[in-house]
């Protein structure tokens, strides 16, 4: 559905963000794109729509070159920026104006997703609060029904029930045709329903495995006290003792930590790619 | 799928940037029918109070002044499309071509603009020349040959200036209005300085010109009046205004944010 190929990209000759990238995305997972403040989470998810040409190699979106921003892949396509636009009007209003652009767009799927969020659908955009906008643009991204979904930070402004909400809105549309990207620092927003992890730094990617393979291969456990076990790969310490991050060389059934592994891959970069077998 | 230009995505594209700023549009063309009566009026008072001290009633700056006028607020709504980052990106991950967005772009600019400028003056004008014609019980007509020349000059010159302030909007992303002024100015200078003068061995600074325009210039040198005629393509900044748009494409087309 995406493929990188050899993609270098820089904002400017000081800056280079992402040398040599190779990387493929598959329908029918819920992406979960992970990377510290300017690690190119957001230059990565430009690059996929069009917005950002990789200065060298290829990025081909829905089998088409993303640079190239066609109606044909664009009308495929919604991507919700962390900051967005929208203008001063009222949401039936801006529906009209912008929904046509997207054939398969469903207006009583726009409206459900309105209800469930508790927006009327006459409310003037203006005054509404940033949260209640972004939901607006959830449910407008997803009613779109594009193969493609490309959510920076969607749950960045949303209240708790919100957020559930998303993860619920957002597992019941997952399919099999269908690709989801979404970059977040709100791990644990998004833990539960992330399928697949892309972990972005220094230039590459450090990490690209889906939930299941993360789980046979690493072990995450909180314990009182750490011991010199050779599997440990990470540990920090939290209110209830330490949670550490193994090597899962006895196969042993966890559940996958999001901020561990991604603090671990942070810190020790040489042994997850011993694990993973990265290059 | 036609990826090159869809009437169909063109309409939705011209129906949303209307809606979304129909009211700049018609607030802008109220402005500017306020302005052609002001300084229509003020003329005109001017001419009445001076026992038609003007042989002809001057409706030349006011049109060249109410043109500018409309494409500055023209330009202005282009640039409320686009003038933040979200924006942007709003505008550039909607499903349309670049070649029906810079249609759409052109619309706006050209025949919307010089519509609703005609349609100002030609409310304007016809009803204060009738005010001017019963004061001083004359039939003039309601341009002379001269200001029909000059306005279409006008007109070139503000389209050239309006499409270099587009492409400008497209290609610098910091200070843009700052360096579009200095490239309108080196463009000047080019075109009027340093091209004529290059090619026919003026010694630079000439001392002044009395008028230019797209294909001639007036001027003074050693206290005496000249005329030089533009001819070729090189001289011919009236040129400027197709290859701005055209570069404008590719500007759209790979606007990177």
């Amino acid at each position: 559905m995406i493929t990188l190929n050899n993609v270098t990209f820089a904002y400017s000759k000081k800056k280079e963000v992402f040398s040599n990238l190779n990387l493929t995305l598959q329908p029918g997972s819920i992406y979960g794109l992970l990377g510290k403040n300017g690690a190119g989470k957001t230059t990565l998810l430009k690059m996929m729509c069009g917005l950002a040409t990789p200065s060298s190699g290829s990025c081909t979106t829905l089998g088409e070159k993303a640079a190239s921003k066609n109606p044909s892949l664009m009308r495929e396509l919604f991507f919700l920026p962390e900051e967005f636009y929208m203008s001063d009007m009222r949401i039936s209003k801006f529906v009209s104006l912008n929904a046509p652009f997207y054939p398969e767009f469903d207006i009583k799927q726009f409206h459900r997703y309105l209800a469930e969020f508790e927006i009327s659908p006459d409310n003037s955009l203006r005054s509404l609060s940033y949260g209640e906008k972004k939901k607006v643009m959830i449910g407008f991204g997803i009613a779109t029904n594009t193969r493609l979904l490309l959510f920076d930070e969607p749950t960045n402004g949303l209240d708790i029930p919100s957020k559930r909400l998303f993860r619920r809105i957002m597992a019941s549309i997952a399919n099999e045709n269908r690709c989801i990207i979404i970059s977040t620092h709100q791990v644990r927003d998004l833990e539960s329903l992330i399928d697949h992890l892309l972990i972005v730094h220094n230039n590459r990617i450090l990490l690209d495995e889906n939930v299941e393979s993360i789980t046979q291969k690493l072990c995450f456990k909180t314990v009182q006290t750490v011991s010199n076990d050779k599997e440990i790969i990470y540990s920090e310490s939290s209110l209830k003792g330490h949670n550490i991050l193994l090597n899962n060389v006895n196969s042993e059934d966890s559940q996958l930590d999001m901020e561990l592994l991604f603090n671990g891959v942070q810190h020790c970069p040489e042994k997850i790619n011993q694990i993973f077998n990265l290059n | 799928m036609n990826n090159i230009f869809s009437i169909k995505r063109f309409a939705l594209l011209v129906r949303k940037q209307w809606l979304e700023n129909y009211l700049l549009y018609i607030g802008s063309f109220i402005v500017l029918m306020a302005f052609d009566f002001f300084i229509l009026y003020q003329s005109n008072s001017w001419d009445l109070n001076n026992q038609g001290y003007y042989a002809h009633f001057d409706t030349l700056p006011t049109f060249i002044i109410s043109f500018g006028v409309s494409a500055a607020f023209i330009l202005l709504a282009y640039f409320r499309t686009i003038n933040t980052h979200t924006k942007q990106l709003a505008y550039f991950t909607q499903p349309t071509s670049t070649l029906e967005k810079l249609a759409a772009i052109f619309l706006f600019m050209v025949p919307v603009m010089l519509i609703a400028f005609g349609a100002a003056l030609s409310i304007s004008i016809p009803v204060m020349h009738s005010m001017y014609d019963t004061f001083h019980h004359t039939t003039s007509p309601l341009f002379s040959k001269y200001e029909i020349s000059t306005m279409k000059e006008a007109i070139l010159v503000i389209l050239t200036m309006q499409s270099l302030i587009l492409l400008g909007m497209h290609t610098f992303k910091r200070h843009a209005i700052v360096k579009i002024s200095i490239a309108i100015i080196i463009l000047f200078i080019l075109f009027f300085y340093a091209l004529p003068g290059l090619t026919f061995n003026w010694i630079l600074p000439i001392e002044g010109f009395r008028s230019c325009s797209y294909d001639t210039i007036d001027f003074l040198k050693n206290h005496e009046y000249g005329q030089m005629v533009y001819k070729g393509i090189p001289y011919l900044p009236s040129y400027l205004i197709y290859v701005c748009w055209f570069v404008l494409y590719f500007k759209i087309k790979e606007k990177q944010l």
